[in-house]
């Protein structure tokens, strides 16, 4: 009485059911390689980090060379679909559309842009866009014996940094710098999200230096 | 307490990507949904209590998801395309009608309420037990059984009502 053949509304229930479940198993459906590769260079980097206090001297090197290899991978899964850090460095190295307000915060993130009157860089303007769906809000600060730089941050989960460069450590964060065009940048990651310093006429340890400042001490 | 191996992370990378997938409805959210979730994992240290490590990083897969989607504040969305779906090997790409039918399976999965969502990806994507998946979803074991029939029965259904494609044979059903 009552079994599972005297009830084929409910015998073909559960034999949907039971297909959706073998379909959902069986699908072959591989993460890009290029999020393989950036997960690779995140394991990298993490390993890198958790290395570093246990030998100092040896930790620098291994973060170096565990970083370099993170570049390496990074830069091979280039060809991803996803915006760059580079991509978004063009931004900052565009013009402002409009003066900054006392305290601007960038799209999508809790992240405040810096004050850095009193380092020498009063704010210039600032700009907003999109990079492949993106929302890139960009500060620019202009120094009378450096020039200009545009600070950009990306909301969303970090990008890759797209073009050849190398990488410093400093407070126990890492920093991709780049030089691209004839441009000096420096990109890291904050509270999740990617920052980058871009400028044609400030040098990499002062943009290095302000990224420091800035950041909390986040891996790239 | 046994602590979460960084090194063991990568081989779990294909199948978060699927639940990614599958809770966000685009492949190129869901990129960005396994990125952000290592990035959390991988920001320090992380011991695991009363999970395995899939079951801990669905966990985390799921705050990451839920967390982004009220910053962002929308529902999720299906775009992809048949070209979103990187064949496995050509016994695959042997099988365009599969690929179509995977593409539609998680087409509408991602339009599930949340908890039938989070239910189905667990056990039927990630491949946790009902226990597990309870623990993961801060859910009892029952109440994840009850979620998991639910939402196969309206996969079930959302897969019957979808129109037949233009020039192909008429829809056959599930059965």
């Amino acid at each position: 009485m009552g079994s599972m053949s005297e009830h084929p509304d409910r015998e073909r229930v559960a034999a949907d059911e039971q297909r959706i479940a073998a379909l959902l198993h069986a699908v072959e459906a591989p993460a890009p390689a290029a999020l393989h590769q950036r997960i690779a260079a995140l394991n990298a980097a993490s390993r890198a980090r958790r290395r570093r206090p246990r030998a100092p001297v040896l930790g620098f090197a291994g973060a170096f060379a565990a970083a370099a290899v993170a570049l390496t991978i990074v830069l091979v899964a280039g060809t991803g679909s996803a915006p760059s850090a580079l991509a978004a460095s063009r931004l900052a190295l565009e013009r402002p559309t409009g003066p900054a307000p006392a305290a601007l915060v960038a799209a999508g993130t809790t992240i405040a842009f810096p004050q850095w009157s009193n380092r020498g860089w009063p704010s210039a303007g600032a700009r907003s866009d999109t990079l492949d769906g993106r929302r890139v809000t960009t500060e620019f600060y202009r120094s009378y014996d450096a020039g200009t730089l545009g600070y950009a941050i990306v909301a969303g989960s970090p990008l890759r940094w797209g073009a050849g460069g190398r990488v410093v450590s400093r407070a126990g964060a890492d920093y991709a710098v780049i030089s691209s065009g004839g441009a000096q940048i420096v990109t890291w990651v904050q509270d999740g999200h990617t920052c980058v310093l871009a400028s044609r006429t400030a040098s990499a340890a002062t943009l290095v230096a302000l990224a420091v400042a800035q950041d909390g001490g986040s891996p790239v | 307490m046994p602590r979460l191996d960084p090194e063991s992370l990568p081989v779990h990378v294909d199948r978060l990507y699927r639940a990614a997938w599958a809770l966000c409805g685009s492949p190129h959210d869901a990129e960005d949904l396994v990125q952000e979730t290592f990035v959390r994992v991988l920001s320090r240290p992380r011991l695991l209590r009363n999970d395995d490590e899939l079951a801990y990083l669905m966990r985390v897969l799921r705050n990451t998801f839920l967390s982004s989607r009220r910053t962002a504040s929308r529902r999720p969305h299906v775009t992809a395309t048949l070209e979103d779906l990187e064949l496995a090997d050509q016994r695959v790409a042997d099988r365009p009608e599969q690929a179509l039918e995977t593409q539609a399976l998680y087409g509408a999965i991602a339009e599930l309420p949340d908890d039938f969502r989070l239910a189905l990806v667990a056990v039927d994507i990630l491949g946790l037990s009902y226990g597990e998946a309870g623990r993961a979803l801060g859910a009892r074991e029952a109440t994840i059984t009850t979620r998991l029939h639910r939402a196969r029965r309206k996969v079930v259904a959302s897969m019957d009502e979808r129109p037949p494609r233009e020039g192909s044979a008429p829809r056959r059903s599930l059965d």
